[in-house]
């Protein structure tokens, strides 16, 4: 037959006469906090690879060059359809003032 | 924050450098005397040969009204001119009405070729031409024929 393990009632019956320092938990944050490194803002972090400077480079000369061929095609048909309305327009043609204008000669 | 800034930096001069470089390839206006309308209205509206037929005849059927429009106007100029010089008074109420004329018959042209073409790319030669016609530019040349 086993005998009672004696552990239990002995727990049970444990009292810390210690008092409790109140500065425990403040010094634990402290020492957390000074390990603690500050989260820089995820683009930052991104920048850091080597890669980030020649990628972002090409990334804005592709999106310059695709604005200005963008503004150069629209300036282009602005062009054309002008020189079309000149050739149909009896009053560009002659090099007249708009009727409504003021100015007339 | 300097590595932030120089990547910065670095986007903003290498877009503008680019997109200034490739403005300056901008191909230059075309010359009126060799400017082919027709070509133009049908590569840009995607014409098919039956509309582009139809679209020419509108052309040459206007083609004499839009020159006597451009002579009568030049005449009035004329007139106006050599009534200012006499201390006469100018013509400039029949040059008004004749300017407006023109401006009516241009418009009238313009919403007959657009009627040839299908209705969206009518409403796109619109609104890309009509514009043109209001606009005058005054710094063109008296006289441009």
């Amino acid at each position: 037959m086993k005998t009672p393990d004696p552990l239990g009632p002995l727990l049970a019956a444990w009292r810390s006469d210690v008092p409790a320092d109140p500065s425990f938990a403040v010094g634990v944050w402290q020492r957390i906090d000074r390990d603690r490194v500050p989260r820089r803002p995820r683009l930052a972090r991104l920048l850091e690879f080597p890669v980030a400077l020649p990628l972002a480079a090409g990334f804005a000369i592709l999106c310059g060059i695709a604005t200005a061929v963008q503004v150069n095609r629209l300036e282009h048909r602005a062009d054309l359809a002008a020189a079309y309305a000149r050739s149909i327009d009896p009053l560009q043609l002659a090099g007249t003032p708009h009727p409504d204008h003021s100015h007339l000669p | 924050m300097k590595r932030v800034l120089l990547v910065v930096a670095v986007v903003v001069v290498a877009g503008l450098g680019s997109y200034v470089m490739t403005r300056q390839l901008q191909p230059p206006g075309p010359a009126l005397e060799a400017f082919d309308e027709l070509a133009w209205l049908q590569r840009e509206f995607d014409l098919s040969p039956a509309e582009l037929e139809r679209i020419a005849a509108l052309e040459a059927a206007y083609r004499p009204i839009c020159d006597a429009h451009c002579a009568r106007i030049m005449d009035l100029q004329h007139e106006v001119a050599t009534a200012r010089a006499a201390g006469t008074p100018p013509p400039t109420d029949a040059l008004a009405a004749a300017a407006r004329t023109c401006m009516e018959a241009s418009r009238a042209h313009l919403r007959q070729v657009a009627a040839v073409m299908p209705p969206a790319q009518g409403r796109r030669y619109l609104a890309l031409v009509e514009p043109k016609l209001v606009q005058h530019d005054h710094a063109q040349p008296f006289g441009l024929q």
